[in-house]
């Protein structure tokens, strides 16, 4: 396997600006094929923008986004997720009306180019039912199939939000801090899940909660004011004077 | 044991159960066709109501398109099998055809408009659209008749055997048929996975997106098949009653079908029918009895529905339906 094959999502020099306001200058960052890379930095770093540029939600000044070695830059969120780019969000948002399967189902319904199916009943489309009972199971949920989301415990609705982005067999998933909002005694089920996830799965953990980020990830990109202040493993990224004195110091002094 | 892993399909139903719904509802047309046999020319006009309550359940109830100006589609579909009976042909079904068509495209069209914007800006878009076709209908009088409306319809007995007479038997099995069928279609629609992706747009846009789905796209098609089925509901008014108005464009129109919609309950096909009944058959006797305050009582219906019943009367019914076959258990 040569170099550009194992390269799963490629960023360079990724550029936007709010009017005056420089969000995300110059950013360069590389997902290798099964990375379990992190994104983190002080509020106001500009993660969120970053993930918004990397999805498709919004476009960048300037710069240029590879998804398995074909230039993505100008197609939007829905053609890059289909081609394999998915997020799961922060905060979360499933179908409410829905059973927990149909969530699921909805899902991989997107991916698949079966969405504009209108003659037979989503519940009898062939091969389904097996794919959104693999999907349910990454997560644990398998036996919650017909319930309605609103039985769900919130750590429980994180899985499930995950298992929306997993359903349909990414090859990058942008992990948008997944143990969000969940209480502590929640949030090692969501940890396990995260750890559970496909070998192959090219991984980028956006966390605040720096447990998570050591326990998760073997390498780190620090976000601050928008552009990366530098890279490295966790021990590197840890013993770096710069990042106790803006990041480090203040989270682990507060929390 | 794999087979005790897998969680249990749902029981497929035989075709005879599946067509349960449709069968009901053609037994219900029959029982008004009995119950106003003096009237039939407002219980074909309660079904007509119905199609089109029908096709703003699918664009509104489950896309979440809101629109003040769904008469546009009914209108223009109106106005296109009426003028294509007097031009073209008197034959019934190609009529439909061409109502269908015409809405199908007034919907595509404006929906480049409508669903590319959101909110108040959205809704005044459908609005304004509607209002500019009946501009253009009340000005191209040669084409429409303008303020007198479009007469002269003559259409061709159907199936080349029923003539529609006098009492309105023909026109009213005409549009019963054209209803229990477009409900069997929108009933598998919405439980399709493009129904289903409806669902998923209304709920969350920005959601189905980040999954892979074409929200825009998806959103144009479904408005286009709501604005066929106006329009067939159009077609039907335009060749039953043999006569177009004006008002089949308008904005009063416009808001009564999005009345009997609410009334009914939104999302559920069902609730578009019952709240067309509903609506109907109040304002036939509500006039009757007080031509001039009828509508405050439909206000004081619309009022108790919006804020004791959420989804409407058929959302209430369930309701009773559930709590009773808890407490019977």
């Amino acid at each position: 396997m040569s170099m550009t094959e194992q390269i799963a999502l490629e960023v360079m020099g990724l550029n936007r600006a709010f009017g005056a306001l420089q969000v995300t200058s110059n950013v360069d960052l590389t997902l290798r094929r099964g990375a379990r890379a992190a994104l983190i930095g002080p509020n106001g770093a500009g993660k969120t923008t970053l993930i918004n540029l990397v999805s498709g939600a919004l476009r960048p000044s300037s710069g240029r986004i590879s998804l398995m070695g074909r230039d993505v830059t100008s197609l939007g969120q829905a053609e890059r997720a289909r081609l394999g780019l998915l997020r799961s969000f922060q905060i979360t948002r499933l179908f409410k009306p829905m059973t927990i399967g149909d969530n699921v189902r909805l899902a991989i319904l997107q991916s698949s180019g079966r969405r504009l199916r209108m003659w037979r009943d989503a519940r009898s489309e062939p091969n389904l039912d097996e794919q959104v009972f693999a999907a349910l199971k990454t997560v644990g949920l398998q036996d919650r199939e017909s319930a309605g989301v609103a039985t769900l415990a919130y750590g429980e609705q994180r899985l499930l939000e995950l298992a929306l982005a997993l359903a349909t067999k990414p090859s990058v998933l942008l992990l948008d801090e997944p143990a969000a909002g969940v209480p502590q005694s929640e949030s090692d089920v969501i940890v396990k899940a995260v750890e559970r996830l496909p070998e192959d799965l090219a991984v980028l953990l956006i966390e605040h909660d720096m447990d998570l980020v050591f326990r998760l990830a073997n390498e780190i990109t620090v976000l601050v004011a928008g552009s990366v202040l530098m890279r490295g493993t966790p021990q590197e990224v840890e013993a770096d004077e710069r990042v106790q004195r803006l990041y480090l110091g203040e989270k682990h002094g507060t929390h | 044991m794999e087979q005790v892993l897998v969680t249990p399909k749902p029981r497929r139903l035989s075709l005879a159960g599946s067509l349960l719904p449709e069968g009901f509802l053609l037994l219900a047309g029959l029982l008004l066709f009995y119950a106003m046999p003096e009237d039939l020319g407002f219980a074909t006009r309660i079904l007509i109501g119905g199609l089109f309550a029908l096709s703003l359940d699918l664009v509104l109830g489950y896309a979440g398109i809101v629109t003040l100006g769904h008469a546009a589609m009914f209108g223009v579909g109106a106005y296109a099998a009426g003028i294509f009976a007097i031009q073209v042909s008197g034959e019934p079904f190609l009529g439909l055809a061409v109502g269908a068509v015409a809405g199908a495209i007034v919907a595509a069209g404006s929906g480049v408009l409508v669903l590319r914007s959101h909110g108040l800006t959205s809704v005044m878009i459908t609005l304004a659209i509607a209002q500019l076709l009946a501009e253009v209908a009340s000005k191209w009088r040669s084409l429409t008749g303008g303020d007198d409306g479009l007469s002269g319809i003559a259409m061709s007995p159907l199936l080349g055997r029923f003539e529609f007479d006098f009492l309105g038997q023909t026109g009213f099995f005409y549009a019963l048929t054209v209803l229990v069928l477009s409900f069997a279609v929108l009933r598998r629609l919405v439980r399709s996975p493009f129904g289903l992706t409806c669902v998923g747009i209304r709920e969350d846009r920005e959601r189905m997106a980040a999954l892979g789905c074409r929200v825009n796209r998806h959103l144009t098609i479904v408005y286009a098949i709501g604005g066929a089925i106006a329009g067939i509901a159009g077609a039907l008014s335009a060749q039953i009653t043999q006569v177009v108005g004006l008002t089949s464009l308008g904005f009063a129109h416009s808001a009564e079908v999005l009345v009997m919609l609410v009334l009914g309950g939104t999302g559920r096909l069902w609730g578009a029918l019952a709240g067309t009944l509903v609506f109907m058959v109040v304002h036939h006797f509500a006039a009757a009895v007080d031509p001039f305050r009828w509508m405050f009582v439909i206000g004081a219906l619309l009022l108790v529905v919006v804020l004791f019943m959420r989804g409407g009367i058929t959302g209430a019914l369930l309701m009773v339906m559930r709590s009773h076959s808890r407490s019977v258990k």
